[in-house]
C-alpha cells in the first residue's frame, strides 16, 4: 500500500486516525491498534511475508532478552549478537542477494551450476531488517533498555509510517515514545502539514520527473541500433532522475514523519537538502541520514572508524592506521551499495562514492577554500553520474548511458525531444530547483518565529488554503491515475 | 501564534477533506463491494488472498467519487499550463487541438513483408474458389503532414508503416485501396479524415471510402456491385450533425477540458433495408431482425450521452466485436463477403450491407470468443474477402491468419527513403 494511493488516503488513513482517537483514553489500546493496522498495512502488499515479519519480531525480542540477561549475569553476549546478525542479515541475504550471488558464481564457473529463480523481493525488507537489528545492537551497547514485551518490539519494527521506506529509526531514539509520547494539537497539525507537503512533492514533482527519467532511460536501454539518445536528451533524463529520486524519497520521509506526528511519534529528519552540498562528504551528511547514521554507528565505528587506535589490543602506527581507515571506508561504501540492490550497478555506485569520499579525505577537500559554485558543480556532477549507475538496469546499460552523456555513442548532440520535454515541463523543473533548496523550510521557520513583518498575516492566512490546494491537486493527479510507484519501495 | 493557528486550521480542513472523501468513496464503492464481495469465500491460498486484495484495491481505484471531475480537472490544469502532452507523454496535442498517440521508437518496418505474404496466401486461397481479396488501408492521425505539432513532440506517424506495407502488397499483386490518397483525391481535407479526439476516421471519411471500395471491387474484380451507383449516391442517405457531442477514445482519457467535444455526423440510408444481424459481444450472441436502424445501428448512443463510459463511434454495428454476421434479406442470392477488420470496419460493413447478401465480420484483435480465421475461412464458402487493418494492427496480433513458420525468415530491410528499391 502506498501513501500516495486512493486506498490509503481514502480508507486506511481515516479509519486508522478515527479509531486511534476513539481509543485515546488508553495508550495501550492505541498502541495495539497501531500494531494491528501496521501489520494490515504490510500484509496488504505482502500477505505471506507478513508472517516472517511476525517471526522476526519474536526472534529479535528473544535476542534482546538474551543479550540483556547475559549482561545482567556479567557474561559476554557477543554470540547472541552474532546470532541476531546472522538471522537478520541471513534472511535478507537469502531473499534479496542469493540469486545475484549464485548468478555470479555461475558466471565465474562458466556454466549454470546453480539453478535458482530467486524470490520476489518483499517490500521494505532492507528497512525493517536494519531496524530490527538496531534494536538488538542498541540493547547490547546499552543505548536502550531491553523491551521484554514483543508487542512493543513489534510496534517499533512494524510501525507503518516508516515500515517500507524509512526513515530507519533506531530503537534508542524511539523507545521512550512507545509508551510516553505526547500528542498535542500542534504536533497533530504539524503532522498533517508535513504529510501533505510530502504528498505534493511525490505526486506533483517526483512523478513528473519519474515519467521523464523512465522514458529516457528506456530509450537508452533499447540501444543505439534501435533509437539514438542524443547528449541533450541524456542529460535531461539524468537531471530528471536526479530530481525524481530526491523528491520521491524525501517526500516519502516527509509523509512518514508527518504520519508519525499524527500518532505522537517524532522521527528524525532523513534529508537536509543534499543538493546544496559543496562536497560529497557534506552530501552524505544530508542524504538518507538515517541509513548513513546506521552504517556509521553499527559498522564504521565498530570497525574503528576514522580513528583506529588498536588492532586486537595492539597500538598501530600512522601508516597502518591510514590503511585501516581506507579499509573501513571501503567496507561501509560496499555495504551501502549492496544494501540498495542486488546488482553490480549498485556496487559500482557504492564504490563511486568510496572513491570520492577517499579523495576528499586525502586532499582535505572540505577544509579548502573552494568557491561554492565550483563545489556545487562538482557535487552535482558526481551525484548525477552516481545516479546514472544507480538507475541503469545493469552495468551494460550504465555504460551505454554514460556514452550517450558524453556523446561518444554516435548519438549527436541536439534532441528535439529534449527541447519538447523542457518546454512542456519547465515549471516542474523550476519547482525542483527551488524546492531542492531550503527556501520553503526557511520560510516556514520565519513564520514560526514571528518573522516576515507585514507579510506575516498574509502568509498565515494563505497557508492553510495553499496546503489544501496542494492536497486537492495531489488527489486530482492520483485519481487521474498517473505514474505513482515509489523508487525505494523495493529495497 | 498566527502560524500555529494557520497550521491548526489546515489540519481541520485536512481531516474534513480526508473523512469527507472517505465517506463519499465508500458510498460509491459500497454497491460494488456488496454485489461482488459476497461471492468471495475465505481464501484458501495465499494467491487467493492476494487476488482478493488486488480486487478490493482495483474497486477502490475505479470507484472514486467524482472520478470524471478529477479527470476534467487534470485536463484543465494541463490546459492552464499550456502543456501539449498529456498523461506523461501518452498523448500529445496538435496545433489544431487534435489528439494523437505518441511514438518514441522508429516504426517496425523490417517485418511487414511477412504480413503481405500472409495476405497473399489468403488471396490465392480465395482465388482458387473464384473470388478475390481487397485490402483497405485507412488513414492515420497524420495525413499529408497535417496536423502539425510543436517542435519535438513525439507524435505517432503511422504513414511509413502503411507506405512500406502497401509497397509489399504491390509486389505481391494484391489489390488495395489507400484511403489516404483516395480521400485526398475526393477533396476531403486531412483534418476532416479523422476525429480530433479519437483514433478513428470520421463517418464522412468512412462513407467516402465505402464508395471507393465498391468502385475498386468493381474495377479490380469485374463485378457489378452497384451498377447504377444508387448506393454510392449521397442523395440516398441522411446526414445529421450532432454538434459538440462526441468525445473519442483519446478525449475520454484527457477530458473535455483538455480536448473539447467535437461534432459527430451520422450517415444512414434513406432506404429501409431488411436484415438480420448476429453479434457476439461480452454478453453472448445478440440477434436482431428488421430494418436498418433496428439491426445495424445502436441508436441508444445518440441519446445516452455517457461521455466517459460509452462512445458514439459504437453507433455502427454496435461497435467492433469478435464476430458479426449481417444477412440482407433483400438479396438472398447476393455475394457472401468475409470482412477481417479492426474498429475502423463497422461503418464500412453497414454501408456495404445493402449491396451484398451476407457479411461475416471477424475482429482478429478480439480478446474473447476469438475466431480461428483459417478454419473459419475453410469452413465457409465466401465469394470475396475484404481485409481492413490500420497500421498498428499490421502485426502478429492483427494478422495471425494464414501464417507460415517460414514467414519470420522473409525479412526485408527497407529504409524509409528506399521504398520500392
Amino acid at each position: 500500500m502506498l501513501f500516495s494511493s486512493i486506498i490509503f488516503l481514502g480508507y486506511f488513513l481515516p479509519i486508522t486516525v478515527l479509531v486511534y482517537v476513539l481509543v485515546s483514553f488508553s495508550r495501550t489500546l492505541q498502541n495495539a491498534w497501531l500494531l494491528f493496522v501496521s501489520l494490515v498495512f504490510y500484509a496488504w502488499g505482502e500477505p505471506l511475508f507478513v508472517l516472517f515479519m511476525i517471526l522476526s519480531i519474536f526472534a529479535n525480542t528473544l535476542f534482546g532478552y538474551l543479550v540483556d540477561s547475559r549482561h545482567k549475569a556479567a557474561r559476554s553476549a557477543k554470540w547472541v549478537v552474532a546470532l541476531a546478525v546472522i538471522f537478520n542479515i541471513g534472511v535478507l541475504f537469502v531473499v534479496k542477494y542469493l540469486g545475484f550471488a549464485l548468478e555470479n558464481i555461475n558466471a565465474v564457473l562458466g556454466f549454470e551450476y546453480f539453478e535458482f529463480e530467486g524470490f520476489v523481493l518483499p517490500l521494505g525488507i532492507s528497512f525493517f531488517t536494519f531496524q530490527a537489528l538496531s534494536y538488538v545492537l542498541d540493547v547490547y551497547r546499552g543505548d536502550a533498555e531491553v523491551e521484554k514485551n514483543p508487542f512493543y518490539v513489534g510496534l517499533y519494527i512494524s510501525l507503518f509510517p516508516q515500515l517500507v521506506a524509512g526513515p530507519i529509526v533506531r530503537f534508542a531514539d524511539i523507545a521512550a515514545q512507545l509508551r510516553g509520547r505526547v500528542i498535542t494539537w500542534d504536533t497533530f497539525s504539524s503532522g498533517c502539514s508535513r504529510f501533505v507537503i510530502g504528498l505534493g512533492k511525490k505526486t506533483l514533482i517526483a512523478n513528473a520527473m519519474g515519467a521523464i527519467a523512465d522514458r529516457v532511460f528506456d530509450l537508452s536501454a533499447a540501444g543505439s541500433q534501435v533509437v539514438f539518445v542524443p547528449v541533450m536528451l541524456a542529460w535531461v533524463g539524468l537531471f530528471a532522475y536526479t530530481m525524481q529520486i530526491y523528491f520521491d524519497f524525501s517526500a516519502y520521509s516527509d509523509m512518514a514523519i508527518g504520519l508519525g506526528r499524527l500518532f505522537g511519534f517524532e522521527f528524525k529528519e532523513n534529508f537536509n537538502y543534499p543538493y546544496i552540498a559543496t562536497s560529497v562528504t557534506e552530501f552524505w551528511r544530508r542524504w538518507h541520514i538515517s541509513l548513513s547514521t546506521w552504517f556509521r554507528e553499527y559498522l564504521y565505528f565498530p570497525l574503528g572508524g576514522s580513528r583506529p587506535e588498536t588492532v586486537y589490543g595492539a597500538r598501530i602506527g600512522a601508516g597502518r592506521r591510514s590503511a585501516l581507515i581506507i579499509r573501513n571506508l571501503f567496507i561501509v561504501w560496499l555495504a551501502t551499495g549492496i544494501w540498495h540492490g542486488a546488482d553490480w550497478t549498485f556496487i559500482i555506485w557504492g564504490m563511486w562514492y568510496f572513491v570520492f569520499i577517499l579523495f576528499e579525505r586525502v586532499t582535505k577537500f572540505t577544509s579548502r577554500d573552494i568557491p561554492k559554485v565550483l563545489g556545487h558543480t562538482y557535487l552535482l556532477l558526481v551525484a548525477m553520474i552516481g545516479w546514472m549507475f544507480f538507475r541503469a538496469g545493469n552495468a551494460r546499460e550504465a555504460m551505454v548511458y554514460l556514452s550517450n552523456l558524453l556523446g561518444i555513442n554516435d548519438n549527436g548532440f541536439y534532441s528535439p525531444l529534449a527541447v519538447a520535454i523542457v518546454r512542456e515541463y519547465w515549471l516542474f523543473f523550476v519547482l525542483t530547483i527551488i524546492f531542492s533548496t531550503p527556501f520553503a523550510r526557511n520560510l516556514g521557520r520565519m513564520l514560526e518565529r514571528g518573522g516576515l513583518g507585514a507579510w506575516r498575516p498574509i502568509f498565515c492566512a494563505v497557508y492553510p488554503f495553499l496546503l489544501l490546494f496542494v492536497y486537492g491537486i495531489s488527489v486530482v493527479y492520483l485519481a487521474k491515475g498517473t505514474y505513482a510507484p515509489f523508487i525505494y519501495f523495493n529495497f | 501564534m498566527a502560524f500555529r493557528l494557520a497550521r491548526r486550521a489546515f489540519s481541520l480542513f485536512f481531516i474534513i477533506a480526508v473523512f469527507g472523501g472517505a465517506l463519499a468513496n465508500l458510498y460509491i464503492m459500497y454497491p460494488t463491494l456488496k454485489r461482488d464481495f459476497t461471492g468471495f469465500g475465505f481464501p484458501e491460498t495465499v494467491d487467493g488472498l492476494y487476488a482478493n486484495i488486488q480486487w478490493v484495491e482495483e474497486v477502490a481505484r475505479s470507484d472514486i467519487a467524482g472520478k470524471f471531475q478529477f479527470v476534467e480537472t487534470y485536463g484543465y490544469i494541463q490546459n492552464l499550463m499550456g502543456m501539449r502532452e498529456y498523461d506523461d507523454f501518452k498523448n500529445v496535442l496538435a496545433d489544431n487541438g487534435a489528439l494523437n498517440l505518441t511514438r518514441f521508437y522508429p516504426p517496425p518496418l523490417n517485418f511487414l513483408r511477412k504480413y503481405a505474404a500472409r495476405l497473399n496466401r489468403m488471396k490465392r486461397a480465395i482465388q482458387d474458389r473464384g473470388g478475390d481479396l481487397l485490402f483497405i488501408s485507412p488513414p492515420s492521425l497524420v495525413n499529408d503532414g497535417k496536423p502539425t505539432y510543436a517542435h519535438g513532440l513525439p507524435y505517432a506517424d503511422e504513414n511509413p508503416i502503411q507506405d512500406v506495407f502497401l509497397h509489399h502488397l504491390r509486389e505481391y499483386g494484391i489489390d488495395y485501396l489507400d484511403a489516404r490518397s483516395f480521400l485526398r483525391e475526393r477533396g476531403l481535407p486531412p483534418e476532416a479524415m479523422m476525429f480530433r479526439t479519437d483514433h478513428h476516421w470520421t463517418n464522412q471519411a468512412s462513407f467516402e471510402v465505402f464508395k471507393g471500395m465498391v468502385g475498386k471491387m468493381e474495377s479490380a474484380f469485374g463485378i457489378a456491385l452497384d451498377p447504377d451507383g444508387f448506393y454510392r449516391d449521397s442523395a440516398n442517405y441522411n446526414f445529421r450533425l450532432y454538434p459538440k457531442s462526441f468525445l473519442g477514445f483519446l478525449g475520454r482519457s484527457t477530458g473535455a477540458a483538455y480536448a473539447a467535444y467535437e461534432d459527430f455526423t451520422v450517415i444512414w440510408p434513406k432506404f429501409p433495408g431488411n436484415y438480420t444481424s448476429e453479434i457476439i459481444d461480452g454478453a453472448g450472441l445478440n440477434i436482431r431482425t428488421g430494418p436498418t436502424l433496428d439491426t445495424l445501428f445502436n441508436t441508444l448512443r445518440l441519446t445516452d450521452r455517457q461521455m466517459y463510459t460509452s462512445t458514439m463511434y459504437d453507433l455502427y454495428l454496435f461497435g467492433i466485436h469478435p464476430y458479426i454476421r449481417v444477412v440482407n434479406h433483400d438479396k438472398p442470392d447476393g455475394l457472401k463477403i468475409l470482412m477481417i477488420t479492426d474498429s475502423f470496419g463497422p461503418p464500412l460493413g453497414v454501408f456495404l450491407a445493402p449491396l451484398v447478401g451476407e457479411i461475416r465480420m471477424v475482429w482478429p484483435r478480439a480478446e474473447f470468443s476469438k475466431i480461428d480465421i483459417d478454419q473459419f475461412f475453410a469452413d465457409q464458402d465466401f465469394d470475396y474477402v475484404i481485409v481492413e487493418l490500420y497500421a498498428e494492427n499490421i502485426s502478429d496480433n492483427g494478422m495471425y491468419f494464414f501464417a507460415d513458420p517460414e514467414d519470420d525468415k522473409a525479412e526485408l530491410l527497407v529504409t524509409e527513403s528506399g521504398i520500392g528499391d
